[in-house]
């Protein structure tokens, strides 16, 4: 089938970054809508009619309780049983800072058990202050859907800007098997591509856990923005060095060449 | 009518930085005795009518996130 990927950018008050995601995705190939979750909830779109749905970074019913939790139960109460039969049938979903965030009270990362219960919390960064900046990662594919374009082994760099980023899983059970599974896909590390600690892993994430793919490769989550410098010209350093497509260029043609491989 | 008295807590295991970060301010204050501050959430909530089981579905399906929090509902008496 020679059509476009229908792509949702889940919208709600205080989400600020569907436009980053709405134009990367268009400029990848794909056919994005933004799409107010009222409109899921009152059956005026459905899941279903999607190949993708994102959910974009920002400070969703402005972050009260904790980041993401109001989305999250907003979706939990009408949404849920849609959404985990979406992913089961393959379908990817992704979510940047805040739709990270949003993944995680899902349950939809990293779901080591198969249980879609929350297995993890993304709490306030151990420098109890909003870390805004480029940061490095290292990039391990794995089979995850979202990474074909990159190296594996690849380091990179993202901007992030989160108070709340600071990966803890619920116990070290859940944490062995994401290692043993590689799930942890993004991890931060220094300028010379090693695992350290604050600043360059800004939040202060167990293991320097910076994004979660899960077991099917089609759920990404991460604290950086890569819908932040889709083009290059929106990168920290666009003035000097080669020039190329911008870092976030990359996650969006993976997507978009992973769901046409299934037409 | 019911008041409803939710205190939402980091878990002890849980690294609380904006409790070290007030610890440190009140050390800087001079007072010395300070050892540990842990901080946490109180929503106060009026119900038309239910009872505590009702708290305990709040903090399960949005206060708090079991993995990092702790959840305290009791009757309001202010």
């Amino acid at each position: 089938m020679n059509r476009e990927p229908k792509v949702a950018v889940v919208t709600m008050e205080g989400t600020n970054n569907e436009f980053e995601a709405f134009n990367s995705l268009k400029y990848a190939g794909a056919a994005a809508e933004i799409v107010h979750i009222k409109k899921f909830e009152s059956g005026a779109r459905k899941v279903s009619e999607y190949d993708m749905i994102f959910f974009p970074g920002g400070f969703s019913a402005g972050d009260y309780i904790r980041a993401g939790a109001i989305m999250a139960a907003r979706i939990k109460a009408k949404l849920l049983n849609d959404i985990e039969s979406f992913v089961e049938q393959g379908n990817l979903v992704m979510g940047s800072c805040n739709g990270f965030q949003v993944l995680i009270e899902l349950g939809l990362l990293p779901n080591t058990q198969g249980k879609w219960e929350t297995e993890a919390a993304l709490a306030v960064n151990i420098s109890n202050r909003f870390e805004a900046r480029t940061i490095y990662l290292r990039v391990r594919k794995n089979n995850c859907l979202f990474l074909k374009n990159f190296e594996d082994g690849e380091v990179i760099k993202l901007p992030i800007a989160h108070m709340e980023g600071r990966f803890v899983p619920k116990s070290q059970s859940i944490l062995e098997e994401i290692v043993r599974r590689k799930m942890n896909v993004l991890t931060y590390v220094d300028s010379m591509g090693k695992e350290a600690d604050y600043p360059w892993n800004p939040n202060g994430s167990v293991l320097n856990i910076a994004g979660l793919c899960n077991d099917r490769g089609n759920v990404l989550g991460l604290m950086p923005h890569p819908e932040r410098v889709f083009f290059r010209e929106t990168e920290s350093d666009w003035t000097r060095g080669e020039n190329r497509q911008g870092m976030g260029f990359r996650f969006f043609l993976s997507a978009v060449e992973a769901i046409k491989e299934k037409f | 009518m019911a008041k409803l008295r939710i205190t939402v807590t980091l878990k002890g295991s849980v690294e609380d930085a904006e409790g070290q970060s007030v610890a440190k301010a009140l050390k800087l204050l001079g007072y010395k005795n300070v050892d540990e501050v842990r901080t946490g959430k109180v929503y106060r909530i009026k119900l038309k009518g239910g009872d505590l089981s009702e708290g305990e579905e709040f903090c399960s399906k949005l206060l708090s996130n079991p993995v990092i929090n702790d959840c305290k509902v009791e009757f309001d008496e202010d």
